[in-house]
């Protein structure tokens, strides 16, 4: 089966986009699977194009295709078709399927090992990810740094040939470093990330590996580990091209995260969302030479954007990850997920806090813990571990000794 | 109190390891106080920093380091309420974690899995039960044992030596350990830096842990398999023979932690190495004793430097050392 948005009138593609904006989370996941199986997307992507914000934010769980899989390092540079500009940061997603179509066609054998370790695999896999995207991205970027601009380039993205090699050599360059950045990304999420001596002698050596201006991969760099804002910024120690990039790649982000403010519904990842914004945020604000006066104004009104956005997304998934489930979930003894909901809770929570709303935050778990050990359900031992896990351990022994 | 080069001279003074979730008291142990410290119970919590050294706390003052879990207030309650400390051995204390955790308050997986073990400890006391009864019966003898020190021997021995070729728990673990000796150094080979080292670390100990329980073992099950003999000791000196029997147990306490920890790498095995290097169990003197050693072995092991740890000190994933915490629980067989 296949979807033509050529066969599809314009005022019809723009009725069922309208229908779209409309439908419940759910339901739009549950659409976006159905158009994931689809063996030509065709026109998918343009009837989704509108909620490209909204599903960025709710993160259904996508099956990892070769474009996906090749475009993973680049996911922080795409921006819509039309919002693509020459001259500015950022790959079009109008470019992603001619581009990746082409790669696949120069790639030979090595195509269908990849198709063969990403069948029946999940985009949001990081170690399949990871260890399939090893494989592909060195020798995509080498493929892309030589290729010619692809067949149906013109009439898919409306693009020139000199738009063409500007989008492929920026793609190259992020795809020939991202198995390191993805390494370092995981090294970090355990707390052995790069420190910073390692980050800058590898974005020296980064930077000096590729002819074109570095602003792409600086993007992404401060997309994945924002914390090397204080490096990119630290001209001295920077070639001066790095440097003169830095300013765009650091707007770029803050664009990126001004569009886009509101962490998605899932609390872990909105926890780990938050925390990359908030590094960013600390690095732009922390006296030195990433400090810029003029752009204080605008990461102060980020960081209440960002509060506000953090504290709605709390209150939405306590009442509904925790509080509404809870009678149903202790009556099918299924506890146990109301407890890692609440430990996902805690960590967006802890998160929060650093853009600020301490006592809303207080306010809220006391509540919720008070409710729950009051009059919840579920056994006594079940409910004082809710509670220890919202609100501490002293109160669920409180609770337990009553 | 803050000891930096920690060298205990005994295993009871080294204290035993308690399965506690809070974070900060991961791979910490309980002994009893010494007689007019004021309080009667000491927890040995291994440097937070992941650094070399020891903190030695009363426990009822513990909660001015950290708040622990309700797992670990209701096991340090049952213990105190329930003991006379001086008889803490790891035996006692894996017994009243079991039974924390049957209650739930370490999850529903750690619950379940309690359960189970208490189930099959029951099973296997029965059958060792049965034999030492037996070889009793043949043996005439006036003498009647005293219920509790009876029931302390035959479960021992049933963690031990199994009749019938059943599996006790002892020789499993020293399996499991033998098999950590192997894998950390394989794992390491494709590494580099400090977690490399860490895992080469806790692969040489894990070793050395391996031969020591291996030649203690032998010794007990040969005990076992002569029961007349070990019964008639045992009427003699029944502290005497626990205390030989229960070496084997003395010298793992700590490493079924371990174990665990490698199984669940969590969050990934670089980060758990590390952890697992800030945490291994020092030899205190008199191990030198028990396994024939040349004098000043455990002091020269307890000098090997250890990998700074960073992850775990980390305050904002309480929650989720928790939950790792109790992972192990659940996993605990």
């Amino acid at each position: 089966m296949t979807l033509h948005a050529a066969g599809l009138p314009a005022s019809a593609l723009r009725h069922l986009q309208r229908a779209l904006l409309t439908t419940s989370d759910e339901q739009l996941a549950r659409i976006v699977g159905v158009l994931d199986k689809l063996e030509g997307r065709g026109g998918a992507d343009a009837l989704i194009a509108p909620m490209r914000n909204r599903l960025a934010q709710l993160r259904p769980a996508r099956p990892l295709t070769f474009t996906r899989l090749l475009f993973t390092p680049v996911d922080p540079l795409l921006v819509p078709g039309p919002v693509w500009a020459r001259g500015r940061l950022g790959v079009p997603r109008t470019a992603l399927l001619p581009v990746a179509t082409q790669v696949r066609a120069e790639l030979g054998g090595l195509v269908d090992e990849a198709d063969a370790m990403i069948r029946g695999g999940r985009a949001d896999d990081a170690a399949l990810v990871r260890r399939a995207g090893a494989m592909l991205w060195p020798a995509a970027a080498a493929v892309l740094d030589h290729i010619g601009q692809p067949k149906g380039w013109l009439e898919a993205t409306g693009l020139g040939a000199a738009e063409y090699a500007t989008i492929a050599h920026c793609t190259a360059s992020v795809l020939s470093e991202a198995v390191w950045i993805h390494a370092a990304m995981r090294a970090s999420a355990e707390g052995l990330g790069p420190d910073a001596d390692e980050l800058r002698a590898w974005l020296e050596a980064a930077t000096s590996r590729h002819p074109e201006p570095p602003g792409a991969l600086l993007a992404v760099l401060l997309a994945r580990l924002p914390e090397a804002v204080v490096l990119i910024e630290s001209a001295p120690s920077q070639p001066a091209r790095t440097a003169a990039q830095a300013e765009p790649a650091i707007d770029f982000r803050l664009d990126r995260l001004e569009a886009s403010p509101q962490p998605g519904p899932d609390p872990t990842e909105a926890a780990a969302t938050v925390q990359r914004a908030v590094a960013l945020l600390n690095g732009l604000e922390a006296p030195g030479p990433s400090q810029r006066p003029s752009r204080k104004p605008r990461t102060e009104q980020l960081r209440r954007q960002l509060d506000e956005c953090c504290r709605a997304r709390f209150a939405e998934n306590l009442a509904r990850q925790v509080l509404a489930p809870l009678a149903e979930a202790a009556a099918q003894g299924e506890m146990e997920s109301l407890e890692e909901a609440a430990r996902g809770l805690r960590r967006l929570e802890m998160a929060g806090r650093q853009l600020g709303g301490e006592e809303h935050y207080d306010r809220m778990l006391r509540t919720a813990a008070r409710q729950i050990g009051e009059d919840g359900p579920g056994s006594l031992v079940e409910r004082a571990r809710l509670v220890e896990i919202l609100v501490g351990s002293d109160a669920a022994l409180t609770l337990l000794r009553r | 109190m803050f000891i930096e080069a920690y060298q205990p001279k005994t295993f009871r003074e080294r204290g035993v390891s308690a399965p506690f979730t809070t974070p900060l008291l991961t791979g910490a142990r309980l002994r009893a106080a010494p007689a007019r410290a004021g309080h009667v119970l000491e927890v040995i919590i291994p440097n937070p920093a992941g650094r070399r050294g020891v903190y030695i706390v009363p426990w009822s003052e513990s909660g001015d380091l950290c708040r622990p879990t309700m797992h670990d207030a209701r096991l340090t309650e049952t213990l105190v309420g329930r003991l006379d400390l001086s008889m803490l051995c790891p035996a006692i204390v894996r017994q009243a974690g079991w039974e924390v955790a049957a209650e739930g308050h370490a999850g529903r997986g750690g619950a379940t899995a309690a359960q189970r073990v208490l189930r099959d400890n029951a099973v296997r006391f029965a059958m060792m039960s049965t034999r030492l009864y037996s070889v009793l019966a043949e043996h005439e003898t006036d003498a009647a044992p005293d219920p509790a020190a009876w029931e302390r021997l035959t479960a021992l021995l049933a963690d031990i030596h199994l009749p019938e070729g059943a599996a006790a728990r002892v020789p499993v673990l020293i399996d499991a350990v033998g098999a950590l000796a192997v894998a950390l150094p394989d794992w390491a080979t494709a590494q580099s830096g400090p977690a490399a080292t860490a895992a080469q670390m806790v692969g040489t100990a894990a070793r050395l842990v391996h031969h020591g329980a291996t030649y203690l073992l032998r010794i007990a099950v040969a005990q076992i398999d002569q029961p007349a003999t070990l019964l008639r000791d045992w009427f003699v000196d029944p502290v005497g023979v626990e205390l030989a029997l229960s070496r084997t147990e003395w010298l793992l306490d700590g490493w079924e932690r371990l174990v665990l920890l490698w199984q669940v790498a969590l969050p990934g095995p670089a980060v758990t190495v590390l952890e697992m290097a800030a945490l291994l169990p020092v030899w205190p003197d008199e191990a030198e004793v028990w396994l024939e050693l040349p004098a000043g072995t455990a002091a020269h092991l307890a000098r090997r430097p250890v990998p700074p740890s960073r992850f775990w000190t980390d305050p904002t994933i309480t929650v989720d050392q928790i939950a790792r915490n109790e992972r192990l629980r659940a996993l605990v067989t």
